[in-house]
């Protein structure tokens, strides 16, 4: 890898110079422009299949999309389902339902061309639609006159809690590298903030899908992502730097002017 | 790039594992009989039983609070069985312990009523909520009660008294 990348550097560097001097005599030409394809990418986050085989009681999956829609953002949706089974010391429940992502990522990476890597920030706003129903349960009480050893389990469980629903936004840093042509591994870790959610209904209220576990004071959450995915190529245009390169300010008319200058149609590389 | 991108992929598959819980329940309790023992000549006045022993019905174990044989508790709270309907306790005053035999003069009082689940937080999950609540007074030979008066019919707190004793 060390090796491609070297090689991929000089020839680069060499590309790059030899373009910049030729670039001073001659007029630009599009043809070549280093190109960057750009498309839909959709994924699939591994980790919630992984945890569905290897975690009893849970069952989730997640599929995501981004699209490129200029410089170095992109649209991102994540779409999913979870439901997890909870023990606690006095019941047993069950959370589940689906959620819908969407926000913007911005990558910090600035790739050499022929890389398309991303180390990224962004946001998400999140909802998710669920339903919690208590599986068994216990009655909590501290007096132990009647029930000496523990706690007396209860024959009348109440029924399912459905139709909630809750919001939140979301901070996520992550990664997605290209491992074969258009296939990408990734990973991000996400801080949710939860705006509104289902208070005071009777019964156990703190895990949401998608939003992970609920505290009882705080309002932050937390979960990860560990993703596969596929770039449906759909178009190509030219490559765009988060930084000049030095081989370029020296020439007036450098190839690379050519993209700055589609600042204009929304394609500019200092976008954030 | 690829390789920082496995080892990130790694610390944060990491972070995610070994954050506890911590499970104490703070935000309440299951609700118990309310008693308030009264003067049956001034009933405004509070009148502790003297030497209480209070005992469940078909158990032959004395509820340890307030002590047993004391004669200081004007107010008693006692618990209530979530799984049965019914809840029967002997109020046994002037109890004298001999020889591991109790005599005194004995009470029933009972309560029947409809239990159902109250979800009070994470840790403490449900509790008991006593509704159509039905009090009895059951008269035995050597009564020392003099009235009973049943204040509520539904037991969710504490707090206020649900059934007072006149003796």
């Amino acid at each position: 890898m060390k090796a491609y990348i070297r090689s991929s550097i000089t020839k680069w560097v060499a590309l790059i110079g030899l373009s910049g001097l030729w670039a001073q005599n001659t007029s630009v030409k599009d043809s070549v422009l280093p190109k960057e394809p750009y498309g839909l990418r959709i994924g699939y986050d591994l980790a919630k299949t992984l945890r569905s085989q290897t975690k009893e009681g849970y069952a989730g999956n997640e599929i995501s999309a981004d699209l490129r829609i200029g410089g170095f953002r992109y649209l991102a949706v994540e779409l999913g389902s979870e439901k997890i089974t909870l023990m606690e010391d006095s019941y047993t429940w069950t959370p589940s339902g689906s959620y819908l992502k969407a926000g913007l990522d911005v990558n910090f990476y600035d790739n050499w061309f022929g890389m398309n890597n991303m180390i990224f920030g962004g946001f998400r706003l999140a909802r998710a639609h669920y339903e919690v129903k208590t599986e068994s349960m216990m009655w909590y009480d501290s007096n132990r006159y009647w029930h000496p050893d523990q706690y007396a389990v209860a024959t009348e469980i109440p029924g399912p809690v459905s139709g909630l629903k809750a919001h939140w936004v979301e901070a996520v840093v992550g990664i997605k590298a290209e491992l074969f042509k258009n296939v990408y591994l990734g990973g991000s870790v996400r801080l949710g903030y939860l705006v509104s959610a289902p208070k005071l209904i009777n019964a156990p209220n703190h895990w949401i899908p998608g939003f992970n576990t609920v505290t009882d004071e705080a309002r932050f959450g937390s979960s990860y992502q560990y993703q596969l995915s596929y770039l449906v190529p759909l178009f190509e245009r030219p490559k765009v730097y988060r930084k000049k390169k030095p081989q370029l300010e020296s020439g007036g008319e450098d190839p690379f002017s050519g993209s700055r200058n589609m600042g204009q149609s929304g394609f500019r590389d200092s976008g954030f | 790039m690829r390789r920082i991108g496995y080892w990130l992929l790694l610390a944060v598959f990491f972070i995610q594992v070994g954050c506890e819980k911590d499970d104490i329940c703070i935000a309440g309790d299951a609700p118990r009989w309310h008693i308030s023992f009264r003067d049956a000549a001034q009933p405004d006045l509070p009148k502790a039983p003297e030497s209480l022993w209070i005992i469940g019905a078909d158990s032959t174990k004395p509820l340890t609070n307030p002590v047993p044989g004391s004669s200081e508790s004007t107010e008693i709270w006692l618990p209530i069985d979530p799984t049965s309907s019914k809840t029967t306790f002997n109020l046994i005053a002037f109890g004298v312990l001999e020889n591991d035999q109790l005599s005194g003069s004995v009470e029933q009082l009972a309560i029947s009523y409809a239990t159902e689940p109250k979800f009070l937080s994470k840790a403490c999950g449900f509790t008991p909520q006593y509704f159509q609540v039905e009090g009895t007074w059951i008269e035995q030979s050597k009564s020392w009660i003099k009235s009973v008066t049943w204040t509520t019919t539904q037991i969710t707190e504490d707090e206020s008294i649900h059934t007072i004793i006149y003796h």
